[in-house]
């Protein structure tokens, strides 16, 4: 940022009664020195008094009655969302200083997204504890699906374990 | 002695109507103001307004004391402006769409009011207001919001941080760069000229 621009911004501050006292002695005199600050804070000056020759609106004395009607028509907790984990949504939603509308949408799908990479890491994690044994010569998903069988091939009869034990494995054995 | 807001938030947390009616009647005209002047038309102003209040009545639970009642009440009222400059955006965006295909020109009226044929804008100060609100509405969104917190609501930056979203620095560019197109949005449309002549 351009070392005039931060100036301005700190004009802009100051006319606004937002800087430090450090800051504003500071900025008084670098006004007394500078024509060209002087002149932005007129400008500021001016723009602010244009803003402000707008009348405040007044409001509808209708607007309060029909207000509390609207009130009494409606029920003074919001219905309850479905959420999959309500508790540490609304958790979530207190820690922040947003409406609970604005973010019921965004923590559904959070939720959503925190499941599914929880399930992601717990597969990941069982597939490091239990090693798939890389001699075999099954693919690997058949290699994953018979890690949960757990098929007993020792104690097997013979004619069953020829059909289960691919043509290699039968080479070897050999 | 005066009850404080967040004092009277408590009692319409626990179902107490008449504090609600209280708290409404302390902030409708300075939210109708603000609302009005984010969203140039009263109208909307006043639906939108009802709408942060009805919203502060249905979540009085999840008010939480420690916060400042009036932040969040602005932040309602802030997200609901939001919301409809966004939409008008997008609803003017699809209007010059149908415009350039050739759609009737009618369907504008809502959205471009035309003012010349109202004897009450004859006024010059009226004519100068209009003006002034137009420029505001052409600025940016976030820079519009805070113009007129700061301008009209006479809030901190600190409170505007909170309400906008954003760090107190951010507010302070944001409102520097505000002025800046102001000026040089109504210098375009002739006020700031003689504006600067009469000083």
């Amino acid at each position: 940022m351009p070392k005039s621009e931060e100036t301005n911004i700190q004009l802009s501050a100051y006319f606004d009664g937002e800087v430090s006292r450090q800051k504003r002695l500071k900025i008084r005199k670098h006004l007394e020195n500078s024509d060209e600050a002087a002149f932005e804070l007129m400008q500021i000056t001016q723009v602010d008094h244009l803003l402000k020759q707008l009348s405040p609106i007044e409001t509808r004395d209708q607007f309060l009655l029909e207000l509390m009607q609207r009130v009494s028509e409606t029920p003074s907790q919001e219905e309850p969302t479905l959420t999959l984990f309500p508790r540490d949504t609304e958790r979530f939603q207190s820690c922040f200083v947003f409406s609970r509308d604005q973010l019921q949408l965004k923590f559904r799908s959070v939720t959503f997204g925190v499941a599914v990479f929880v399930f992601i890491c717990v597969a990941f994690f069982f597939l490091q504890t239990h090693p798939i044994p890389k001699e075999t010569n099954v693919p690997l998903v058949a290699r994953s699906v018979g890690r949960f069988i757990q098929v007993d091939l020792v104690s097997m009869p013979i004619t069953k374990k020829q059909s289960i034990i691919s043509p290699i494995h039968i080479e070897e054995e050999r | 002695m005066r009850t404080s807001d967040e004092e009277l938030m408590m009692r319409c947390r626990s179902g107490d109507t008449a504090a609600f009616e209280l708290i409404v009647m302390r902030f409708k005209d300075q939210i109708i103001n603000y609302i009005c002047r984010s969203v140039g038309d009263y109208h909307q102003a006043e639906d939108l307004a009802q709408e942060t209040f009805i919203r502060i009545y249905k979540n009085a639970d999840s008010y939480e004391p420690r916060s400042k009642f009036k932040n969040w009440l602005y932040l309602i009222a802030t997200n609901l402006c939001r919301n409809e400059i966004r939409d008008r955006s997008r609803r003017k965006t699809d209007l010059l769409a149908r415009k350039s295909t050739g759609a009737k020109e009618s369907d504008s009226l809502d959205i471009f009011p035309d003012f010349r044929y109202m004897p009450d804008r004859l006024y010059e100060k009226k004519e100068r207001e209009l003006i002034i609100q137009q420029k505001i509405n052409c600025l940016p969104e976030n820079q519009r919001l805070c113009l007129i917190l700061v301008t009209y609501q006479g809030m901190r930056y600190e409170e505007i941080a909170e309400i906008i979203g954003c760090s107190v620095s951010a507010v302070k560019s944001l409102i520097h760069r505000s002025r800046r197109n102001m000026k040089k949005l109504l210098m375009e449309s002739g006020i700031g000229e003689s504006h600067n002549a009469k000083i």
